[in-house]
């Protein structure tokens, strides 16, 4: 799994690649939190991108809820964009879109986010 | 039943906290879900309206999950039995049992914890007031024979314990230990629940069952999870506590002492368990709700399947699972 991060504006987009596989919660998790603390700090918002991972285990899953618990404690803003078919209904099922806002794809994460942020994702 | 026959697990007593009772609106709402899917049908006797409820209505307009408070009968072919739980439904099993095998008879009760829907039933379990009877009640908590007397005492219950005729004894178990109880090897299991709880795994002719309610399993902790799995290990039967979604046991229902659906299928396929079976259901859920939970944690089995397939139900009472 790969994991790349950029800015727009006030926001950054995680995107996570690949099969989040137990192995690669791990690492999806270690980012995540990483990124969040540095989103409360800067007082930034943060997108995951799940729109290239065709799969996330059942670690990958609690790697996503602790990263919600962690965003909720922190009062900070995530939401998730473009989950495939089968990530999205992952997601559904465990309840985790109770949680945290999910869009089908980034101009609408970033628009309900910041019109900042999706101005700045329109002029690449 | 033959002796060579197995275990058979039979539910009395299924929803969790609180026993639920059916009401009118449920009932008209499942009448109503059976005419409209019988409009334009004819039917020339009660077989063919009996199979018409029985093939072709969905589970949740012909059955409902029922409403009573734990209590799980595991029986063994030579008659003998152990009971998990004294909830409500330990009053339909303790008049069961007198009706088909009547007095005087020993009882062997294994208690996961002794917070009141898993006690509440005793107080009706026609068998304790018989003389003659013997009932053992099992469980690792220092306070079980307190928690028992307690509920008799005034003002809450007419009938003191003392006034009970069966000779009731209770055995306090070390946690973790491995024992040998009617015939069963009994093996509990500390879990995290307010005040704890204890989960069992019960064994007997290569068959093994694990009874696992009021438990919480935190994401974060990898060891508390490999130690249930171990706990697990290749069982034939995980009756388990999913009253909440995973979301809700990370969020506003974390530390409430109770686990997922989720979580389930996830320490069974980690176990290399055969079935899983939900248990312990939240009582604000009704069953058209509670069958969708079971379509949904079916899904996810599915998707989330590594090497080695898991059946998964949904308790109800009167359900029956053979092993």
């Amino acid at each position: 799994m790969e994991i790349e991060s950029q800015h727009f504006a006030d926001t950054v987009v995680l995107s996570a690649h690949g099969r989040v596989d137990d192995e690669a919660s791990e690492q999806l998790k270690g980012a995540l939190l990483a990124q969040v603390d540095t989103c409360e700090a800067e007082g930034e918002r943060l997108v995951i991108d799940l729109g290239e991972v065709e799969y996330i285990s059942s670690g990958g899953l609690r790697a996503l809820m602790m990263v919600a618990k962690r965003v909720h404690s922190q009062d900070a803003v995530m939401v998730v964009a473009r989950p495939s078919s089968v990530v999205r209904e992952i997601l559904e099922i465990s309840r985790f879109h109770l949680m945290i806002r999910m869009f089908d794809d980034i101009p609408a994460a970033l628009a309900a986010l910041s019109p900042q942020a999706a101005e700045a994702y329109g002029a690449r | 039943m033959p002796a060579d026959a197995g275990l058979l697990v039979r539910f009395w007593g299924t929803r969790g906290s609180l026993p639920k009772a059916a009401d009118s609106a449920m009932l008209q709402d499942k009448l109503q879900a059976a005419l409209r899917q019988a409009a334009g049908r004819r039917f020339d006797d009660d077989d063919a309206i009996e199979r018409f409820i029985r093939d072709e209505l969905p589970f949740p307009v012909s059955h409902t999950f029922g409403g009573n408070s734990p209590c799980v009968q595991i029986a063994a072919g030579d008659d003998e039995e152990l009971i998990c739980d004294m909830g409500s439904g330990a009053r339909e099993l303790g008049n069961r049992i007198l009706a088909e095998r009547g007095s005087p008879r020993t009882y062997h009760i294994l208690m996961s914890h002794v917070h009141w829907d898993h006690i509440m039933g005793f107080p009706f379990f026609v068998p304790a007031f018989i003389p003659g009877n013997t009932i053992h009640i099992y469980g690792c908590h220092p306070g079980l024979e307190e928690a028992f007397r307690r509920q008799h005492g005034p003002p809450s219950f007419p009938v003191p314990f003392d006034a009970l005729g069966a000779d009731i004894r209770f055995h306090v178990m070390p946690a973790g230990e491995t024992l040998d109880i009617a015939g069963f090897r009994v093996r509990s299991h500390l879990q995290l629940h307010g005040g704890d709880s204890y989960g069992y795994r019960i064994e007997r002719g290569g068959k093994s069952v694990i009874y696992s309610t009021d438990s919480e399993h935190k994401h974060e902790d990898e060891a508390a999870l490999a130690d249930v799995a171990a706990f697990f290990r290749d069982a034939d039967l995980v009756i388990f506590d999913a009253m909440y979604s995973l979301a809700d046991t990370a969020s506003v229902k974390e530390d409430w002492g109770h686990s997922s659906n989720i979580m389930g299928v996830e320490l069974c396929h980690r176990a290399r368990a055969r079935h899983l079976c939900m248990f312990h259901h939240e009582p604000v859920n009704d069953d058209a709700t509670l069958y969708r939970l079971l379509q949904e944690t079916r899904r996810y089995e599915e998707i989330s399947r590594r090497d080695h397939p898991l059946h998964v139900t949904s308790a109800y009472d009167g359900l029956e699972i053979r092993l």
